[in-house]
């Protein structure tokens, strides 16, 4: 059955748009507290 | 890039990243802890005192 919205997820322009902003806040959150955490790692036994 | 959402359903999406990730996370840890400088974080006394 199609969707209602005519693209293949369902979401509208508009929702896709707003989830965006919000997966790619928690993206950068990841990043964030990864690069934190290597570099105290690097700190404590650096690799190179 | 937003437009990855009109292909891809958000729910399944969410949850095979989440799933990747996590298995990412999980095996690059065990790969250090087998290594010879880094496995050795959970039996050393907390090594803060710089030798």
């Amino acid at each position: 059955m199609a969707s209602e919205k005519g693209t293949l997820s369902g979401l509208s322009p508009q929702e896709a748009q707003e989830l965006h902003k919000y997966f790619m806040q928690g993206f950068l959150g990841f990043v964030a507290l990864t690069l934190v955490a290597h570099i105290l790692i690097w700190m404590w036994r650096p690799w190179f | 890039m937003w437009r990855i959402w009109l292909l891809f359903d958000p729910r399944r999406a969410l949850i095979g990243i989440l799933a990747f990730a996590f298995a990412m996370v999980l095996v690059n840890h065990f790969v250090q802890l087998s290594t010879e400088r880094y496995g050795s974080w959970l039996n050393e006394p907390a090594a803060m005192s710089t030798q």
